[in-house]
């Protein structure tokens, strides 16, 4: 079934672009970094220096390599939305399974947790959590974690209410099977895939939301960001262009990948909306 | 022969799939001749609709029509630039649909739906429409019309419905009119009133119809000539009353006597044993060859070629009652 | 007629799960600031070293902050219901005014980019679903993707140094500038201000609107009523537009409506790249400058006006679909 999987998605050339440019991205920060012979935050140089061998996307206001903070900046990037789509993704399934399968008061209750979820400003209230608890990587995470993660629950829930009514559940009912052994063995591995394709999307959306935050200046002072180098780049942008285009365009392939992976496996998923 | 409303000649459709090409239509002839009710009827898939489709040049990718003409008043349609044929639809040719309840928009009131062609084709005004539409609607047998054509598709019954789909059909006052399974979808009693509503307008408006149908009571209630299709071609064609009493071909045969078991209890129960070919397949011989009781070697071999009797005209090497 | 009773009732429904929903919200705002670190009252005044002690102590007293912590919720609704945000330090002002100030500037911003991307993406998303698989679909499809995947803070840069560091043509900061007489050169510059921002927010959201339309147009044309459509000899604008667009309304509406949190977002961003004088530009400076009675106050108006916003999505596929209106 994941080789039917495979060959499906493959047909999907943007795609693929997408899978092969994750990798490529994550390769070319893993290396840079191991290569790198400056620091995020060191003097590599004379401040505004455009590009050049030494430094191929030139050096910021203080004089640090733009290059070498671009790869751990990606790098704080691509963890930050595989954090959040891990840690969402979890959360996701967990509640819409509990949503989906039970009845009565617990499934009313975890409906309209999710329904208020999908429903509340993210952005703001992130913005609040981060505001009011200080600016920290783990904070950040958590706090996008544990707001993304109702789209995943609303896709497991449907997932689940469709699977629980078919044979192979009913039988194993019939047989006597604890509740929640059913749900573990018999429902979770025939609902969860759409929830992990939408972690994905997850992963795109709590990237942009973190760079948005980088580049307000509300991300992890310790951490470089490639949206706190643009923001950095920001106030600089008329004497030294090069700061933030090309951790832009990082930026942006980053978030381009991910959406064009999360559009490809949506389309073998079904097919029909295409 | 000059003077057919309607005159296909060797039409073919096909649907070009990633699974091959499904030959829906393939080397049709047909002809309506002046306020003539002509019935195709065929179990389903055999290619009806897009056959029917084809002349309202309706088709959508991965339809294509690849070879033949259909001569509307000796004007070949497929022919006519777009803009011409639009103004032949619903003016000249209307059609009616299967199932009306998806066939109507459910965002529009049944007088917006009506008002729009009308004001359209006939250059006439809105109000004038309107009343057009109270009228028809009553000559179809809907009490207080006035309100009905207020309603939301939604708020009609399945009978309701499909008078509206006929009223709309009619109302540009169309000299073809292409009924694709016109009852399928309606209780038996619905039905029947449907079948005398279009025997009415056939009389009154002299119209001239393809009636499409799998049920062969239909057709024979209220059709002039048959054409019979299987597998996107025709094998069959004649007057309602030969084709009936005296079935040629084989498939016809058995759809008759299935149709019959169906409608006398008492008859022993007779259906046709297997299934249609995939139109995908190409196939030697006769199409209906596997299935059928009555074939000779040279079916499996080569595709019948048509031998004409009494004006009825056949395509098999082996026909019934020989 | 019962069944304009049946949608009362359908409408009473909503009304009370919106007000359940702003009740929700106040409930978060309320367990943040007692969650947070930090004394609570730090997040109703702000700066609290700023005040004398005894207009300290007349806040607590009316925050109810000795009290039991039910009996200082329900003081914290009934202040929200009375309009009572707090009090910002660096404006000197109650919450509810200095918020309100900056309400018409993102309004106007919001608004002008709705319309434009509202109209400009039906029309492309309309334009591609006509011609599925054809050059101009693939192109508006890709750009769609682009403008979706585009940071927006990154696109605003590029924009302020195309049109204005380079080719000088838009200012790039600002709503209005200092010198400029008579009301109608008071108008071009505010449209001069406007386009940058605008713009940005549009390339944006364009990509959103653009798909939506796409998916949901190819999904209406291949519905039999529009064949019907066809069969009755209509011409195609009419086809497309009046049946088949109608009728793929839904999800536009639910985008508009159910996203304006995060259309909000971006607001957010773009009002500070180009300091604009909105809500979110204020936002932005009160985070810098701890002014915590605004940052919540804010949170609490945009959750408000998205709740508000559901509702009224929820009034518009009523309006737009009969069934729905008419809904047994
Ligand atoms: N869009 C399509 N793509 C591919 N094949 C199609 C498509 N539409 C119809 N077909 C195929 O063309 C053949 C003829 O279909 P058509 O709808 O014309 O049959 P029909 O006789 O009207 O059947 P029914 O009685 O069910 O309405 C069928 O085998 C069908 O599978
Ligand atoms: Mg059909």
């Amino acid at each position: 079934m994941v080789r039917e999987f495979w060959l499906r998605f493959r047909r999907n050339r943007a795609a693929v672009f997408g899978v092969l440019t994750l990798a490529a991205l994550s390769l070319f920060s893993l290396f840079a970094i191991a290569f790198s012979r400056y620091g995020p935050f060191e003097l590599a140089a004379d401040p505004f220096k455009p590009p050049s061998l030494q430094h191929p996307f030139g050096t910021d206001d203080l004089g640090r390599d733009i290059f070498v903070q671009s790869a751990y900046g990606l790098a704080i990037t691509l963890m930050v939305g595989a954090a959040t789509a891990v840690l969402g993704g979890l959360i996701g399934i967990i509640v819409g399974s509990v949503s989906g399968y039970f009845r009565g008061a617990l499934a009313n209750a975890t409906t309209a947790i999710i329904e208020i979820f999908q429903s509340l400003p993210l952005f703001f209230l992130v913005l609040v959590i981060i505001s009011f608890f200080g600016s920290s990587i783990t904070n950040t995470i958590l706090a996008l974690g544990l707001t993304l993660w109702a789209s995943t629950a609303r896709i497991q829930r449907g997932q689940v209410m469709t699977v629980k009514n078919l044979t192979f559940v009913e039988m194993s009912k019939l047989v006597g099977e604890k509740e929640y052994n059913i749900l573990i063995r018999e429902i979770l591995p025939n609902s969860v895939q759409p929830s992990i394709v939408n972690i994905a999307y997850t992963a795109s959306i709590a990237i942009v939301v973190e760079s948005g935050l980088a580049f307000l200046g509300l991300g992890d002072p310790r951490m470089m960001s490639l949206g706190f180098i643009i923001g950095n780049a920001r106030l600089f942008f008329f004497q030294a262009w090069w700061m933030g285009l090309l951790p832009g365009i990082l930026l942006f392939l980053t978030i381009l990948s991910l959406n064009l992976v999360s559009d490809g496996l949506n389309e073998v998923l079904n097919p029909r909306r295409s | 022969m000059n003077d057919a409303v309607l005159r296909v000649e060797g039409l073919s459709t096909y649907y070009y799939t990633d699974k091959g090409v499904v030959r829906a239509v393939d080397g049709v002839d047909l002809v309506v001749g002046e306020n003539e009710v002509v019935g195709v009827v065929g179990e389903s898939g055999c290619g009806k609709s897009t056959l029917a489709a084809s002349v309202m040049r309706l088709l959508q990718p991965p339809a294509k029509i690849v070879k033949g003409s259909i001569f509307f008043r000796n004007v070949n349609l497929l022919e006519l630039p777009e803009e011409e044929m639009r103004k032949i639809r619903g003016k000249k040719i209307s059609m009616i649909f299967q199932n009306p309840a998806s066939y109507l928009n459910p965002l529009l009131t049944v007088e917006e739906q009506m008002v729009e062609s009308m004001t359209l084709h006939l250059r006439i005004s809105k109000q004038e429409a309107a009343s057009r539409a109270v009228n028809i609607l009553e000559k179809l047998g809907i009490s207080a019309p006035d309100t009905v054509i207020k309603y939301y598709p939604h708020q009609l019954s399945g009978g309701m419905k499909q008078r509206v789909m006929i009223g709309m059909a009619i109302s540009c006052n169309p000299e073809l009119v292409l009924a694709d399974e016109p009852t399928t979808a309606l209780d038996p009693t619905i039905q029947v009133q449907i079948l005398e509503q279009l025997l009415e307008l056939r009389k009154n408006l002299g119209l001239s119809m393809v009636v499409i149908t799998h049920d062969l009571g239909v057709a024979k209630a209220i059709c002039d000539k048959i054409y019979v299709m299987y597998a996107g071609k025709i094998v069959e064609e004649g007057k309602v009353g030969d084709v009936f009493n005296r079935p040629l071909h084989p498939y016809t045969y058995g759809l008759l006597e299935s149709a019959l078991s169906v409608y006398e209890k008492d008859r022993p129960a007779k259906f046709i044993d297997g299934a249609p070919p995939k139109l995908v397949e190409e196939i030697k011989g006769c199409y209906f060859a596997n299935r059928c009781f009555n074939k000779v070697d040279r079916c499996l071999i080569e595709y019948p070629h048509p031998s004409f009797k009494n004006g009825r005209k056949v395509y098999c090497w082996n026909p019934v009652g020989d | 007629m019962s069944a304009e009773y049946d949608f009362k009732s359908f409408l009473l429904i909503k009304v009370v799960r919106s007000f359940v929903m702003v009740f929700i919200i106040l409930t978060i705002g309320f367990l943040l600031i007692h969650l947070a670190p930090g004394d609570p009252i730090e997040f109703i005044l702000g700066g609290a070293g700023f005040y004398t002690p005894e207009f300290i102590a007349s806040v607590r007293e009316r925050f109810g902050l000795d009290k039991p912590i039910h009996e200082k919720f329900v003081i914290y609704v009934l202040n929200f219901l009375r309009g009572e945000l707090g009090y910002s330090y660096v404006f000197g002002l109650p919450v509810v005014e200095v918020i309100a100030a900056r309400v018409p500037p993102t309004l106007l911003l919001m608004g002008t980019q709705l319309v434009l991307v509202i109209v400009v993406g039906s029309l492309l998303g309309i334009l591609a679903a006509s011609r599925p698989h054809s050059k101009l679909d693939y192109l508006v499809s890709s750009l769609s993707v682009a403008g979706i995947s585009m940071p927006i803070f990154w696109l605003g840069l590029l924009l302020i140094f195309l049109f204005s560091v380079s080719l000088g043509l838009f200012p790039a900061q600002g709503m209005t500038s200092l010198r400029v007489t008579g009301w109608w050169e008071g108008f071009l510059d505010l449209l001069s201000h406007l386009f940058l921002p605008t713009l940005t927010l549009f390339l944006i959201n364009l990509g959103l609107v653009t798909r939506t339309v796409r998916t949901s147009m190819l999904e209406a044309l291949r519905s039999e009523f529009v064949v019907a459509a066809r069969a009755k000899g209509l011409p195609e604008r009419r086809v497309l537009f009046r049946h088949a667009f109608r009728n793929s309304l839904t999800p536009l509406i639910t985008l508009i409506g159910l996203q304006l949190g995060w259309l909000l977002s971006g607001a957010v961003i773009v009002e500070t790249v180009f300091a604009w004088p909105g809500m979110g530009r204020l936002l932005f400076t009160s985070i810098g400058s701890r002014d915590y009675p605004v940052v919540m106050g804010i949170f609490l108006l945009v959750s408000t006006a998205v709740v508000v916003s559901n509702l009224i999505t929820e009034l518009l596929y009523a309006y737009v679909d009969p069934r729905i209106r008419r809904a047994k």
